[in-house]
């Protein structure tokens, strides 16, 4: 019984990866180490740069997506709420909201360093740009598809509209909120490479254009493989927060 | 208070909340709406413009006489044309290894804990972190920025063919191997054509990282496009150049997402995936 479910359970995982690995040492071996760094390079690179001031570095990086996402997830739930519940407001900013949605937050890295200099709030202001418009949009959306019926049942036992709000509509729509700040998540991890690429002292992304500059390609190596892990961790996060939260939702992936 | 809006007043249809019942009828016209938002919008645009340098904040006027100019002389359309390409044909290529990929996961489960390691970790990796083995691997030209999108491209493609497989009713593939049809028979009339939703729905979740990704590039290592447009407007703080192309953007993201859900549409006018909304 355990050995059918690591036949069909593990070995695939770790022939998978057996054999990529493999096949990148190959690569660096046969290749070119420049254009596929060894994989003791790259583990050396890793302690060099740990040695260093990598922590500092991620930290940073993390500081400055939580700053951008937390303030505009707090600006943006209550303008959602406020779109979904009064047809009026939905009417005049959903078109805005929706067009800004599909401007690529990145573009606005020349606007946010001529508005702010090259600085935190720049890269800050980027990340709240990446989040804003997709928590907003989520959140209106939980409002609108709040299930009629129960409104109908608060309603009919007596249910003023602040009852309904607070009682009803709000926690159904807090999951939409959190499915929204789990796309925005990623998001905002796609501009702080970027932004830090492009106009950062340090961080992540300023790690990456570092070794880019210098061809240190073990490095990009430790940086590309430190944004995934970081990547998955928030994503988990979400995920434990709307299979604790997200009544229907739960277990959604 | 929208709770108390007057019952007989007309503007009950508006205030009143999304989900009180007999609200009646919008007392304004339909334009009426995005006229006003529009309205509101470049007000509100023009009074933050007018404390600021045309250099650090170009009023809408500014912006729109550059657009003028900039759709006169062809520039726009010059490096709209390219980024649009790029994107294209990145895509293109990202889709045409993906389908297949996320057909195989969503058909063989041994297939699927194979790559699962790999679409699992690299989908969380922005695209932009590979630029500079793009670069390396592919050179400065085209390929690395096609490399770029296709990579993108790949990971939303692939899930979401993936998910589609997952998604086809048991009783539909059961009705036609029922029928004398073969395994064959079931993956080309059942689960290809119920898929293609999905694989729509992938793109469409890709194109708007794509355009992410292909600003960045073109930020950072190219010498056309609408990403280059911006960053060397930089140079000579012509922020209503900047600002024409980052509009320039948003409706080109908003032109091919319109685009998907049209074909989506035009396809499937029942049995669209609930992903793609009302």
């Amino acid at each position: 019984m355990i050995r059918a479910r690591f036949v069909e359970m593990v070995l695939p995982y770790l022939l998978s990866v057996a054999i990529m690995l493999g096949l990148w040492q190959l690569a660096a071996t046969q290749v070119n180490p420049l254009f596929f760094p060894r994989l003791e390079t790259v583990w050396r690179s890793f302690w060099s740069l740990a040695s260093g001031d990598l922590g500092a570095q991620i930290l940073v990086s993390l500081a400055r997506i939580l700053a951008g996402f937390g303030i505009a997830s707090l600006a943006a739930v209550p303008i959602g709420l406020l779109m979904g519940t009064v047809p009026a407001v939905h009417r005049l900013l959903g078109g805005p909201v929706d067009f800004f949605r599909f401007i690529p937050p990145i573009a606005m890295i020349v606007l946010a360093v001529a508005w702010f200099g090259a600085s935190d709030v720049a890269i800050v202001f980027l990340i709240g740009f990446s989040t804003i418009f997709i928590v907003t949009i989520n959140t209106e959306a939980g409002v609108l598809h709040v299930v009629r019926n129960r409104i109908r049942a608060a309603q009919m036992m007596g249910a003023g509209f602040w009852q309904v709000f607070w009682l009803v509509v709000l926690p159904s729509a807090i999951p939409h909120a959190l499915i929204g700040m789990r796309i925005a998540m990623g998001a905002a991890f796609s501009t702080i490479v970027s932004a830090e690429m492009i106009a950062g002292d340090y961080g992540l992304g300023y790690l990456l254009q570092e070794a880019r500059t210098t061809l240190r390609t073990g490095n990009i190596f430790v940086g590309i493989v430190l944004l995934g892990m970081l990547g998955i961790m928030t994503d988990r996060v979400f995920r434990f927060l709307i299979d604790r939260f997200g009544g229907e939702h739960a277990g959604s992936r | 208070m929208p709770a108390r809006a007057d019952a007989t007043s007309p503007w009950r249809s508006v205030l009143a909340p999304s989900w009180s019942l007999g609200r009646g009828a919008d007392p304004l016209p339909t334009f009426v709406w995005p006229v006003a938002s529009a309205v509101l919008l470049a007000a509100a645009w023009s009074l933050a413009a007018g404390r600021f340098d045309v250099t650090v904040f170009p009023s809408p006027l500014a912006v729109a006489r550059e657009a003028m100019r900039m759709a006169a002389d062809g520039t726009i359309w010059e490096h709209a044309g390219i980024s649009a390409a790029r994107l294209a044909a990145g895509f293109a290529i990202g889709g045409a290894v993906a389908v297949p990929v996320g057909l195989a996961m969503g058909l063989s489960p041994f297939f699927r804990r194979m790559m699962e390691p790999f679409t699992e970790f690299f989908r969380f990796i922005p695209a932009i972190a590979m630029v500079v083995f793009a670069l390396i691997w592919f050179g400065i030209g085209e390929a690395s920025k096609l490399f770029l999108i296709a990579y993108n491209a790949f990971f939303s493609i692939a899930m979401a063919t993936e998910m589609g497989v997952a998604r086809v009713e048991r009783s539909r593939i059961n009705a036609v191997l029922s029928l004398g049809g073969s395994r064959r028979d079931t993956a080309l009339l059942v689960v290809l054509p119920s898929v293609v939703p999905y694989i729509l729905q992938g793109m469409r979740i890709g194109m708007g990282r794509a355009f992410a990704t292909i600003v960045s590039a073109e930020i950072l290592a190219a010498n056309a496009g609408l990403g280059y447009l911006i960053y060397s407007a930089r140079e000579f703080s012509r922020m209503d150049t900047v600002v024409v192309a980052i509009v320039a953007l948003g409706l080109l993201g908003l032109a091919a997402d319109r685009a998907f859900v049209a074909i989506a549409r035009r396809l499937y006018r029942h049995t669209l995936p609930e992903e793609f909304g009302p």
